[in-house]
């Protein structure tokens, strides 16, 4: 396999890999804060609740985290599928990951500081 | 309006936004690709542009879903993250989604959540067996109507805080 074949190889397995747990992950977080509980009353004591709890906090951050790699196989995909030019690849190949992982630290961050203090 | 309240809504609108021109890049660059209505000069277009398909649709659909769910995403994590912060914050921000037009909104982002998934399936299933062409139609129709049924249904609870 030559790099370009390769790298994508690797992209297409991870996007299916991730979306076969996200199915469940995401849906299951979209039923629990609009249909199992109103979102109304989602608020900061909800969260507070959910996150006292190893499953919830569990829950949350393996879907973060699948998620952003859901999110960056696929952007890779698209950029090298849309994107004729050499430079111009690398400079968006950059820019994603950036900004994908600066989410995913604010969102880590997030998930870390809400464990700790509570 | 408090000011975190006005921040989060410009950050939601920024996203839908960036969500608009995408869709529009995508369609664009889709039919350009594929030969379709928008390929060439309107003269090489005579004759030889074909009419775009379900399946290519379904295509655009999946990209322009997954971007729209990521940059929802986007601006969840940021909210998120108001929580770790202050409470008070996360509240302020939180009671935003309550209201009518978030409740919309939030249906609006379940519809893409379902076609994404349930298309997302077809495309598994498509890569482990032999189905073939009218397989992959049929469940394309199959993946829109438990979308769309589930959906409602869905909406329905969502939105009946609106009306009582």
């Amino acid at each position: 396999m030559t790099e370009g074949t390769q790298s994508r190889f690797v992209a297409f397995v991870l996007i299916r890999l991730t979306a076969l747990i996200l199915a469940v992950l995401v849906l299951g977080h979209f039923a629990v804060t609009h249909l199992l509980t109103d979102v109304a009353e989602t608020n900061s004591n909800f969260v507070a609740r959910r996150w006292s709890e190893a499953l919830w906090l569990a829950w949350d951050a393996v879907m973060l985290v699948f998620a952003l790699v859901h999110v960056g196989s696929g952007m890779w995909l698209m950029i090298d599928e849309r994107v004729p030019s050499r430079g111009s690849r690398r400079r968006l190949y950059a820019a994603t990951t950036a900004g994908i992982g600066a989410l995913g630290s604010v969102g880590i961050a997030a998930i870390a500081v809400a464990a700790i203090r509570t | 309006m408090t000011l975190l309240q006005y921040v989060f809504l410009i950050a939601l609108s920024g996203s839908l936004l960036a969500v608009t021109l995408f869709t529009a890049a995508t369609v664009r660059s889709t039919l350009q690709r594929r030969g379709g209505a928008l390929a060439g000069s309107w003269i090489e277009r005579l004759g030889t542009a074909t009419r775009p398909d379900d399946q290519m649709w379904a295509f655009i659909a999946h990209r322009v879903t997954g971007v729209a769910i990521f940059a929802f995403l986007a601006v969840h994590i940021a909210d998120v993250f108001a929580y770790a912060i202050s409470r008070s914050a996360f509240d302020e921000i939180h009671r935003l989604y309550g209201t009518a037009p978030m409740r919309i909104f939030e249906c609006l982002l379940l519809f893409a959540i379902l076609f994404h998934t349930l298309n997302g399936v077809r495309l598994l299933i498509l890569d482990v067996s032999g189905i073939g062409e009218s397989g992959s139609r049929w469940m394309l129709r199959v993946a829109v109507i438990v979308a769309a049924t589930i959906g409602s249904s869905a909406s329905l609870v969502i939105l009946s805080p609106m009306w009582s």
